[in-house]
């Protein structure tokens, strides 16, 4: 198990930047997710660390080891990959020992290696087949028992849920993260799915356009959101945002929308400040003293509802543990918590 | 009647009508594969059978179809009386050779173009394909004066040298196609688990190729078994000619060709064609396709 440490890493392709200088610190034992959307360069930075892609600029640390010029193998890590990799033509066993045997580890001591780990993964039944003789779920265990089975520094993780179902997927979440706290390995899980990356993660590192927006526990990221980005990027559903300016009325500030709809504001700010005010769907209620919005759509989940109003010219997204029986058209009064507020500044995008 | 019982005889009647068009469809179909095959098949088969028979009966009015005294004299005496062998050897040599530098080279250089990017990669691939359509008799001059020069005339390695040079684009091609199938996060992983790149492909691209080494492979030694313009020109010595020149002097001027002989040899050199075929065929079809569907 190491730490591992991005020192100012750049990348190019060719004139095109895509790494913009990245610094960061994931601790030994830590389970780490980067996530951000498509073409943030988060799997390019997955793919530096491994050694498959030459880093630009700036140093990798593994441990106290730089690994700039050091090929993959000799980085002591193993990867998982999103379509799992598993080398068709061998067995469950043989895909599971290739590493151990390339290394010269004597048969004994290879197959030993192999069956505790297939006890862990439960493959043990399955050492004999081909993966074309597999489901989806056990090609994916068997990817992570080759990871394993090399006792590895580091586990890097580059999407490997994304091939699942949605059921098989929340099932090997719970899995991945139990055999993480198990092994306490240093783990790197890169994934474009912010609920894979809170539920899974000790630390979540966001990503954009080749930048880090912030680092931060997943409790963190979702409460005290950095920018318009974080902010936007993580809960599900997303945050509503809406844009307009602070008022002072009746010896109070609030928050009063394009349309003209005013909305409490904890927050000292002076008046004529130009806000984005952001408040997540689990934090509004349905209140006597809220403000009237019109439903435009009502989704039952059984477990909550969630409802999108109309708020003058902006639409906004509520999520309600109660049962929600009114019907498109209904005017609804609507009250965000105050204390679950976030204002963000309009032209920056940073928090207030 | 009813509108439902209506209904169901205008359907059964429609479908009736389907059914027999279909019918004639078929049938037609199977027609015209049957004259497309005869058409090929038919000199094949007079040659086949025509080498069990005796000379008199190959010419014999009304022709037999079957022959009337089955006889392997005629094999017999090809192998004994005529320098078959010696044809069949220089082949089987000059075709090995062949295959296995044309493969070599070839899946090498097909990987790289598979998996590297460097300047000029789709010009240089263009070129392998436009030389490829350049016939032989045109090669065939500076083939001879290039021989003439190293001193490789009336040689084997000659000959395996200009069947590798003009056999190594289309097994590019070929393999290239077929490696482009197979994802690269194979090789990253094999990597990452401790091989060179050479063991990636020894050990991982390789066995996963044996569909397009059975097309390459196959058509390699189909060109190079049956080449005739480039042995005759470059190889003719009766030491080291092959068995499509060897066969060509079976046939004489005139009459004078012992065609009982003739068919022998003919189905003697086709025979190892047939039979790599059928080794071969397993694979061959996907081996050809492979890169024409997701």
């Amino acid at each position: 198990m190491a730490e591992v440490r991005l020192s100012q890493i750049e990348k190019f392709y060719g004139a095109v930047k895509v790494i913009h200088g990245i610094d960061a610190v994931f601790e030994d034992g830590e389970f780490v997710a980067l996530v951000g959307p498509s073409g943030c360069g988060k799997s390019t930075l997955l793919r530096m660390i491994a050694g498959l892609e030459e880093i630009t600029v700036g140093d990798i640390y593994i441990g106290e080891k730089l690994v700039n010029d050091l090929a993959p193998k000799a980085r002591d890590i193993a990867m998982v990959f999103q379509n799992y990799a598993l080398y068709p033509h061998m067995t469950v066993a043989d895909n599971m020992g290739f590493s151990l045997k390339l290394s010269g580890e004597p048969k004994q001591n290879r197959d030993r290696r192999v069956n505790e780990v297939a006890e862990i993964l439960g493959l043990q039944d399955l050492l004999g087949r081909y993966p074309r003789q597999l489901s989806g779920g056990q090609r994916q265990r068997v990817a992570m028992g080759r990871a394993i089975v090399r006792d590895p520094q580091v586990f890097l993780f580059d999407e490997p849920l994304s091939n699942l179902d949605a059921k098989l997927r929340i099932s090997m979440r719970g899995e991945i993260k139990q055999l993480h706290q198990r092994l306490k390995t240093t783990t790197i899980f890169v994934t474009h799915d912010q609920i894979e990356a809170m539920t899974m993660a000790d630390r979540i590192v966001v990503m954009n356009d080749g930048r880090v927006e912030q680092v931060g526990t997943p409790i963190e990221l979702f409460d005290r959101p950095k920018n318009l980005f974080v902010a936007e990027f993580i809960g599900s559903p997303s945050m509503n945002l809406l844009s307009g300016k602070i008022e002072k009325s009746a010896s109070k500030n609030v928050f009063r929308t394009a349309g003209g709809e005013s909305l409490p504001v904890m927050q000292s700010l002076s008046a004529g400040d130009e806000v984005v005010y952001g408040v997540r769907p689990e934090h509004l209620t349905l209140s006597r003293t809220g403000v009237e919005a019109e439903v435009i759509i009502v989704e039952p989940t059984g477990s909550e509802t969630q409802v999108v109003f109309a708020l003058g010219t902006e639409k906004i997204v509520g999520l309600f543990r109660e049962r929600v029986t009114a019907q498109p058209g209904d005017l609804l009064k609507i009250l965000p918590d105050p204390d679950q507020i976030h204002l963000f500044d309009r032209a920056t995008g940073d928090r207030l | 009647m009813t509108d439902l019982a209506q209904s169901a005889v205008t359907r059964n009647r429609r479908n009736s009508r389907w059914t027999t068009g279909r019918i004639v469809e078929t049938a037609l179909s199977y027609l015209a594969f049957a004259v497309v095959a005869t058409i090929v098949l038919f000199p094949l088969t007079w040659v086949l059978l025509g080498s069990f028979k005796n000379p008199s009966e190959i010419f014999a009015y009304p022709p037999t179809i079957w022959p009337r005294d089955f006889t392997w004299t005629n094999y017999a005496d090809v192998i004994r009386r005529t320098d078959l062998p010696k044809y069949l050897l220089n082949t089987t040599i000059v075709t090995a050779f062949t295959l296995v530098f044309t493969l070599a080279i070839g899946t090498v250089a097909a990987y790289g173009f598979s998996r590297w990017r460097f300047p000029f990669k789709q010009t240089i691939l263009v070129t392998l394909l436009v030389l490829q359509l350049i016939p032989s008799a045109v090669n065939i001059v500076p083939y001879y004066v290039m021989m003439s020069w190293l001193g490789l005339l009336n040689t084997h390695v000659g000959l395996i040298l200009i069947y590798t040079a003009t056999h190594i684009p289309f097994t590019i091609w070929i393999m290239k196609g077929f490696f482009d199938t197979l994802p690269e996060s194979l090789d990253e992983a094999a990597i990452i688990d401790g091989c060179s790149r050479f063991r990636v492909f020894w050990n991982i691209i390789l066995p996963l190729s044996l569909p397009g080494l059975s097309a390459a492979g196959f058509l390699t030694f189909l060109a190079a078994w049956s080449e005739f313009l480039v042995p005759l020109v470059i190889a003719n010595s009766r030491e080291v000619a092959v068995m499509s020149v060897g066969l060509y002097n079976f046939f004489g001027i005139d009459s004078n060709t012992a065609y009982h002989y003739a068919f022998a040899a003919s189905v003697m050199s086709t025979a190892p064609i047939v039979i790599a075929y059928l080794f071969a065929q397993e694979y061959l079809v996907s081996g050809l396709t492979s890169g024409s569907e997701k």
